[in-house]
């Protein structure tokens, strides 16, 4: 009874969310409402302490967003979906307005995600299109949370064709914009680019034959966010890269920067091995991150002799260049998408193209010296000379952790207690921590 | 059955919680913390706490200061109820001036997240080493009463990280005198010896209560109190040596002596910058 009373009350409830949705009775939810925000309206509308409230306080999470209309990419982002199904699916009910914002909202995220890919590979955009009708009919029928699960099918497909789209830019990048976008990053002291430690008398590292350039990382690290687009612009001068996926750093370090993941990519060249390790994905743990690839026993030797704070980025070029940091400031790319950032990877004259550059020609240079200037077609560039000639002079801050407290502070001896514990009493958060363990 | 579940609903009284989120500490672990053997201090000498002439990750300075209150041997200390290498140094700090004079009105502390919320590093490759829920003593609203010693604890901030005490003109000067001035935590033995950072890894007390870590402490072989009361003898003998061995009675004990021939005669004053 009580069943056949719910189910009665859903599908009128359904058919008058997708009237208000057609017919404009939600007013707030038009195509202009940024799907974040629709979400956060619906929130403000749903009963308090309700599930629907707590699924949707989960759904406009600062973590799962880039910004108001895009969500984090795959799989992070489909958590968006999930929870606004959760949402939907709440017994205690939402209110039709609600419920059409979240179905709103949902549809213009997929909706957003197909307009990006545009141009993208024809098959997957076609699977995208079809799974955008599919959905628009459930949410018809009033079967809202299969019109959800078609809208997420969606977003993923459409999202799927981006990451393809992007990782095309960014591994093929005109070598004229290369070379006219690094040479203005040599020249201009404001990138201040951070240059690697120069390694000598060390056993070579390589593998396969090869020399290694070696990477310990952590999707969460804004410092390894900028980091990537470099390395991937560099790494696909030698050999080729498959399956990156799109990636974001945490929006709790600041800047939140896109970039790509090496978590499940592959990498081939006849020249160089790349071994990336991922060792925190960047979805938080309370305290911590939940952790994604662990250092084999050599691989963490190497990062502690190197690097004993152990601070990533960590890339190690066949034992000759170290990096602990990124070359350039992650504030030269944020706040732009990955379309954004890509796109600009034709415009020399782009600052984020330019940081890009540099931070590739840095890394081009390194993997040249290790590979005794193979190829030739790669090595004999002017470009690529020019920076490994400068590899030595480059001293810029580039992305490195926040100087030590200034004197006066620290005493002679100390460690992360007390150094991440300088707190004053006017400002407790002021302890950069970030670099100290 | 139904007084049964009525015992079962009514919750245990909670004691008064103080201004920095601690509340009183048991009588027993009081006692415990109060009333460790000189036989276990004798046995555990320095133990296993961090000497830091050569461990960089707890600080010493040899400072020239003579700080004294009402003709006693002012100890200052500076720390911040969230802290867990606050937490950590405390037991060791009751218990060594417990040697020295009585306490009363002990606190209880768990330091809670904030720690966690402050130190995140997502771009550094090991654990998260922010120790939370670590359970220390509170020294604030506590008393101590010692023909030796002046004792002034700071408490910075509260669990939550809000502000609470700050140090006099005087307390200041005698941090300075160190060059522990906005540094936690931070122990000034009258401006002639400074402590900074942890004597030992918080993360020795990883899930332990309070009455475990408190039992702990008689015990010589025992993994926390050769930390423990290793520490305590290092400010026992930082103590004597700044009231000139007195008294004798402590600061002539194995356990002392071991500390301070293991440390402070070790100590190399650095040179100036």
């Amino acid at each position: 009874m009580i069943r056949a009373a719910t189910s009665a009350r859903r599908a009128a409830l359904a058919v008058a969310v997708f009237s208000a949705v057609l017919f404009g009775l939600v007013a707030a939810a038009g195509a202009a409402t940024a799907p974040r925000d629709a979400l956060r309206q619906a929130r403000a509308l749903a009963p308090r302490a309700s599930a629907a409230a707590a699924a949707l306080t989960r759904a406009t999470a600062r973590d799962l967003w880039i910004n108001s209309r895009e969500a984090d990419a795959p799989p992070y982002g489909r958590n968006v979906f999930a929870a606004s199904k959760q949402a939907v699916d709440d017994p205690a009910g939402l209110s039709a307005t609600a419920t059409g914002l979240i179905i709103t909202a949902d549809r213009g995220l997929a909706e957003d995600a197909f307009a990006l890919a545009h141009g993208g590979g024809a098959a997957m955009l076609a699977s995208a299109r079809s799974a955008l009708s599919a959905g628009n009919r459930q949410a018809r029928a009033g079967n809202l949370s299969a019109a959800i699960d078609l809208y997420a099918k969606a977003w993923q497909l459409a999202d799927g064709t981006i990451a393809r789209r992007v990782a095309g830019e960014v591994t093929h990048v005109p070598s004229a914009t290369l070379v006219g976008a690094a040479e203005h990053a040599l020249a201009v002291t404001r990138f201040g680019m951070s240059g690697p430690s120069i390694v000598q008398g060390v056993t070579p590292l390589a593998s396969g034959g090869k020399p290694e350039v070696f990477y310990a990382g952590s999707e969460a690290c804004p410092f390894c966010g900028v980091q990537r687009w470099g390395m991937i612009v560099a790494l696909s001068q030698f050999g080729t890269f498959s399956n990156l996926h799109l990636m974001q750093s945490v929006p709790t370090t600041p800047p939140q920067v896109t970039t790509f993941t090496f978590f499940g990519s592959s990498y081939h060249s006849p020249y160089v091995s790349f071994v990336p390790v991922e060792v925190w994905s960047n979805v938080p743990a309370h305290p911590g991150l939940v952790p994604l690839q662990t250092l084999t026993h050599s691989e963490a030797l190497l990062v502690h002799r190197f690097d004993p704070p152990v601070e990533t980025p960590f890339i190690d070029i066949g034992n000759r260049f170290i990096t602990d940091s990124s070359t350039v400031d992650p504030q030269l790319i944020a706040h732009k998408s990955w379309t954004q950032v890509a796109g600009g990877l034709t415009d020399p004259s782009n600052v984020s193209t330019q940081a890009i550059a540099g931070e590739a020609e840095v890394l081009t240079a390194e993997v040249c010296e290790a590979t005794g200037g193979n190829p030739a077609s790669v090595c004999s560039a002017a470009v690529v000379q020019q920076y490994e000639a400068a590899l030595p002079t480059l001293t810029g801050k580039g992305g490195s952790c926040p100087a030590p407290p200034g004197p006066g502070g620290p005493p002679p001896a100390r460690d992360a207690a007390s150094s991440a514990h300088q707190a004053t009493r006017s400002d407790p958060i002021a302890t950069a921590a970030r670099c100290q363990f | 059955m139904l007084v049964a579940s009525l015992v079962v609903m009514v919750p245990a009284a909670r004691a008064a919680t103080r201004p920095d989120g601690s509340v009183p500490a048991p009588a027993q672990v009081t006692q415990l913390v109060t009333n460790v053997p000189v036989s276990t201090l004798n046995r555990v000498g320095i133990g296993d706490s961090r000497n830091p002439v050569t461990d960089r990750s707890f600080g010493i300075i040899k400072g020239d200061g003579h700080f004294t209150t009402a003709g006693k041997l002012q100890i200052v200390t500076a720390e911040l109820a969230w802290c867990p290498h606050c937490a950590a140094n405390s037991w060791a700090l009751a218990v060594a001036l417990s040697r020295f004079g009585t306490f009363s009105g002990l606190g209880e502390v768990n330091t809670g997240t904030y720690f966690c919320k402050t130190a995140e590093d997502p771009c550094n490759l090991n654990p998260l080493y922010c120790f939370p829920y670590t359970h220390g003593l509170s020294f604030m609203g506590a008393a101590y009463r010692s023909p030796y010693i002046s004792f002034a604890p700071v408490e910075l901030q509260d669990v939550n990280g809000h502000n609470l005490q700050k140090p006099t003109r005087h307390e200041r000067r005698s941090l300075a005198a160190v060059h522990l001035q906005g540094v936690t935590p931070a122990i000034s033995i009258g401006g002639a010896w400074g402590f900074a950072g942890s004597g030992y890894d918080p993360g020795t007390l990883a899930h332990m209560t309070w009455s475990q870590i408190a039992g702990t402490l008689a015990d010589p072989h025992n993994r926390i109190a050769r930390e423990v009361d290793g520490l305590a003898n290092l400010f026992a003998a930082a103590i004597c040596s700044a009231t000139n061995g007195r008294p004798g009675s402590i600061c002539t004990t194995r356990g002392v002596r071991a500390a301070a021939a293991a440390v402070l005669r070790k100590y190399h004053r650095p040179p100036p910058p």
